[in-house]
């Protein structure tokens, strides 16, 4: 299992085009970024594509990823995040027909999952917990699906200024239970 | 200004978030870059968001990748076989003190360009060369992306004659030549990923062909006549 400074000591020397390090970066942490483009895509030759993306990326950027401040698991699955989420969203802009992908894509955790949580993950889950459930709901969907304003407004059927209103209190709270 | 607010308001915190979920109207987004760039404490309240969302993966398991990713990846990213000797040679010579420059602005505003993966790339200008004219034996033109450390070139002008090979060198200041490339006999169009460090030094450097030998130089430089050069100089659209 590699350790946090292997990670950001790999993405140094990626920054400089060492490339048997981006190698080792890939082979290290590609899965866990794989699995996240799959659970947002929900198919695995998006998945694919988005994990190639997300890679280049990583090998353009690393040089820049100092600036940023992120830990580095969380700058790669930030990417990772980010690029699949840009698919998913320009696959709804076409109206594709989601349902499957959804159903793949936002499961409820279950019990076994929360049981292994992480203490990261645990503290968020206990915080979105103080939140009533669909207002968590939105923050997840938010993330986990990149849902804007609009789509949240239409989805849980409020006007939008609501939702916004809803959702930016929600992260608020959220913020604050988090630095508690 | 209120001089270093320790303590970043609430409407900056939910800010923070909202700009990492992508929730801002387009000009709200990038008034928010646009801080981000001069005011660290805002990056560190998105850097900790980011942390908080990042959670949300923990219970996603990881699922192993086909090794044909890896491949195509590879392919992507370095094009044919092994990296033009001069390139790698000057890689292993740079020294860590020369690479750690990359001042301040440059970083804030790369901060941006890979931050979100949906938003407008930063806005750095592309550079061009003409190498060559109608008149001379080697005829390209070149694009820089800065951006993306991408290098693309057409060839114009006649392909090297048979039994030798153009080579194309970057020279950025007085430093000596590094091979970027052997033009392949037969191709029109060559597509080259600069790694960072000499894709920072490639803005106003020249670049050069030179004849050699088929399959280029034997040796670290250049042996041949230099048949075209030109600076990749800033285009401004």
């Amino acid at each position: 299992m590699a350790t946090l400074e292997e990670i950001e000591d790999l993405i140094a020397q990626v920054a400089l085009g060492d490339r048997a390090a981006f190698q080792r970066l890939y082979a290290l942490t590609s899965a866990k970024l794989f699995g996240v483009a799959l659970r947002i895509l929900g198919s695995r030759a998006e998945a694919e594509e988005v994990l190639q993306d997300s890679f280049v990326k990583i090998w353009r950027n690393a040089e820049r990823y100092r600036a940023t401040g992120f830990s580095p698991m969380t700058w790669l699955i930030t990417v990772a995040r980010n690029t699949a989420i840009d698919r998913l969203r320009a696959r709804r802009a076409r109206g594709e027909d989601l349902s499957e992908a959804e159903e793949l894509a936002s499961p409820q955790p279950g019990p076994e999952a929360l049981a292994i949580a992480s203490g990261e993950r645990a503290r968020l889950v206990g915080c979105l917990d103080e939140l009533e459930p669909d207002r968590a709901e939105a923050v997840r969907g938010a993330y986990l699906m990149g849902y804007s304003y609009q789509e949240l407004a239409e989805k849980y059927d409020v006007p939008l200024n609501t939702m916004r209103t809803w959702l930016r209190r929600s992260l608020l709270k959220l913020k604050e239970c988090l630095s508690r | 200004m209120s001089g270093e607010a320790p303590d970043p308001t609430a409407e900056d915190k939910v800010r923070a978030a909202e700009y990492l979920l992508d929730l801002l109207p387009a000009e709200d987004h990038h008034a928010f870059e646009a801080r981000l760039t001069r005011e660290p404490a805002l990056r560190m309240l998105v850097a900790g968001w980011a942390d908080d969302f990042v959670a949300m993966t923990d219970a996603i398991a990881e699922v192993e990748v086909p090794p044909h990713v890896w491949e195509a990846l590879r392919g992507r990213l370095w094009q044919e076989e092994p990296a033009p000797r001069g390139l790698r040679g000057f890689i292993a010579s740079l020294g860590i003190g020369e690479l750690v420059i990359g001042t301040a602005a440059a970083a804030a505003l790369a901060f941006l360009a890979w931050e979100t993966g949906l938003m407008t790339p930063a806005e750095l200008p592309d550079f061009q060369a003409s190498i060559g004219t109608e008149a001379d034996a080697a005829r390209y033109i070149a694009a820089f992306d800065p951006d993306s450390g991408q290098l693309s070139l057409d060839r114009l002008g006649e392909a090297a004659p048979s039994g030798s090979s153009h080579e194309l060198w970057l020279i950025a200041g007085d430093g000596a030549p590094i091979s970027l490339l052997v033009w392949p006999a037969g191709s029109a169009r060559q597509v080259i990923d600069l790694p960072p460090p000499l894709a920072r030094q490639a803005p106003g450097a020249t670049l050069a062909i030179s004849l050699e030998p088929a399959g280029g130089s034997p040796a670290a430089g250049p042996t041949g006549p230099v048949l075209a050069a030109a600076p990749l100089a800033e285009v401004r659209s």
